[in-house]
């Protein structure tokens, strides 16, 4: 009898217990430190509270610092405005040591916000592709996660036509824009002499990331079994030369509009040695935030591992 | 500040701060906590060189640095910390400091695995990834050593790169999986990003979480290329690394809590809808 209660007594209070933890104790703890008892419960809750106070300081901290980085990045775009004058970007470049011949931006596609979609993609493409011809950057890459540019080669060259007639009047750059992951050419007529363009585009997308390494190995793959290919040609040398050629070169500067630090599967690969950029807090593609990218890559040293 | 360094030679001040160490590490532990986290280690020489010192006793001292953050990383619950000893480019740099280099890693590994020291404290598998074939002899036993005793350490992990390219890393992983193709044990249609990443040299290791860069230099350099390219936290931070204080990592590891917890929050509402 007594046995009995004492059963159903404690019963109880593991009930209560693996409740409390079960439902107490918040999502994303580590696993470590999961209570087991009460105690550990109640010291758990003790850390807890000071965490959640921690965080509250945090966000009160990121409340200013975001305000400050805003009111910074607008006072900066009214300074190093380009007015749509050449001479304007010129001037801004000109005592700067070295210049970035390859630069690398990430676009994110806005669904429903004012200037988004994808002609808002194209306008952003276009104002850097303007602005890239008037810092002497003869590739520029444009990456977007989900590829939505990809097939619109004959849209996005009539926007980059008319923004750069904005810029330079009626005697424009030429441009030639290509989608890797497609082997399309705009305009098409361009693959049969070798031009010289005053600036090439390429679009890629989050295919041209792991999704090549992982095509790329494929290949590899079959021809092996079929015996016509040897392992040990994998180095490399190869794989660079093939990711070159089939995606990009190695950019030299990539410049992120975001608000923080994330590359969003840009391709690895290729990334290697480049400069990254971002301006904290910033939300827009903006002539400013390019402009402290070069200034950014033109200061810094870039030894290979010496 | 020769003031805070002259306070921080008490010992009740060391055992003050080493015990608020301890506390923030606990509080930290009831918050989400990153599963793996890198570092590279950038700006010995730059130290040396500002304190008029030999360039090994940079090294020395970045060693010092590392020991500290270790510590804290594994307080905190992080299960793999992988760290950027040396990069296959390094051998460009003169004979005299690679010898150094390599003199340090012999005898470190060696000294860590002692007992009652970092590995033995927190149960630490020491992994050395890369090209062994570049790696001298001497170095080489070193390194087998430590693998060898500490096998049978299952707690955390701590993968040091030595020497190691991030591309080396993928290219390795293709030529296995080619190779194992050729060879028939492997269709290759399923070939896939998983299998390509369980052909690295970081196979057992959870995904990326936070990457350190120190002494201000934005750019990846080589490192962890595959694995930091989403879903991953890139901080750059502007001090060199032997002056990376416990205090910068730990402001790191609070901003990461605090915006996984907002994610977190942010999954929960979205259950609680998807339920209505």
């Amino acid at each position: 009898m007594g046995a009995k209660r004492t059963k159903s007594h404690s019963s109880l209070i593991t009930r209560v217990k693996d409740f409390l933890v079960v439902n107490l104790v918040p999502l994303g703890t580590s696993p470590a430190y999961k209570p087991t008892n009460l105690f550990q419960l109640a010291i758990f809750h003790i850390y807890h509270t000071v965490l959640i106070f921690l965080h509250i300081l945090l966000s009160i901290y990121y409340l200013f610092s975001r305000q400050y980085y805003i009111a910074k990045n607008n006072f900066l775009a009214f300074l190093y405005h380009h007015h749509r004058t050449p001479q304007l970007i010129a001037q801004d470049i000109k005592g700067l040591a070295k210049t970035p011949q390859h630069v690398g931006i990430i676009l994110k596609y806005k669904e429903n916000e004012e200037g988004g979609g994808v002609e808002g993609l194209m306008e952003q493409v276009a104002d850097v592709a303007s602005w890239s011809v008037g810092s002497c950057v003869k590739t520029l890459t444009v990456y977007e996660r989900s590829g939505k540019l990809n097939k619109m080669h004959e849209a996005t060259y009539k926007v980059i036509n008319r923004t750069l007639k904005s810029y330079y009047g009626e005697t424009i750059p030429t441009v030639k824009l290509r989608t890797p992951h497609d082997k399309t050419v705009y305009p098409e007529g361009m693959t049969a002499e070798p031009v010289v363009v005053d600036l090439n585009i390429s679009f890629i997308s989050h295919d041209d990331g792991r999704g090549f390494l992982v095509e790329l190995t494929r290949e590899f793959a079959y021809k092996a079994a079929k015996g016509e290919f040897e392992p040990s040609k994998v180095t490399v040398d190869n794989v660079d030369r093939l990711a070159n050629q089939l995606v990009i070169t190695e950019p030299d500067l990539v410049v992120l509009f975001g608000p923080k630090l994330d590359l969003d599967g840009f391709p690895p690969w290729q990334v290697r040695l480049s400069e990254i950029y971002y301006a904290p807090h910033n939300d827009s593609v903006t002539y400013n935030v390019f402009l402290r990218g070069i200034r950014r890559f033109s200061k810094c040293k870039i030894n290979i591992g010496r | 500040m020769a003031i805070a360094s002259w306070i921080r030679t008490f010992p009740l001040v060391q055992y003050l701060i080493a015990w608020a160490q301890e506390i923030f590490m606990s509080v930290l532990k009831t918050g989400p906590v990153p599963q793996h986290v890198a570092f590279v280690m950038d700006g010995n020489r730059r130290f040396a060189r500002r304190r008029k010192l030999e360039v090994r006793e940079g090294h020395s001292a970045g060693f010092e640095s590392l020991a500290h953050i270790l510590e804290m990383c594994y307080q905190v619950g992080i299960k793999v910390v992988t760290v950027y000893a040396f990069s296959i480019e390094n051998f460009k740099r003169p004979t005299v400091e690679v010898d150094a280099l390599m003199e340090i890693a012999r005898t470190k590994l060696l000294q860590i695995i002692h007992h009652g020291d970092l590995a033995d404290r927190f149960g630490i598998s020491i992994r050395v990834l890369g090209q062994r074939s570049m790696i001298p002899a001497d170095v080489l036993a070193a390194i087998d050593k430590s693998t060898e005793m500490t096998k049978d350490n299952t707690t955390a992990i701590l993968n040091i790169c030595f020497p190691y390219t991030s591309r080396d890393d993928i290219a390795t992983s293709m030529r296995e999986v080619v190779t194992l193709s050729e060879k028939h044990e492997l269709e290759p249609e399923t070939i896939d990003e998983r299998m390509l990443e369980q052909h690295m040299y970081t196979k057992d290791c959870p995904p990326l979480d936070i990457l350190v860069r120190t002494s201000g230099v934005e750019r990846l350099s080589d490192f962890m290329l595959w694995q930091s390219h989403q879903d991953c936290t890139v901080e750059f931070v502007d001090c060199l690394w032997p002056e990376f204080e416990p205090w910068r990592f730990g402001s790191i590891l609070l901003k990461w809590s605090h915006n996984k917890a907002i994610e977190f929050r942010k999954t929960e509402m979205e259950r609680d809808q998807k339920e209505l």
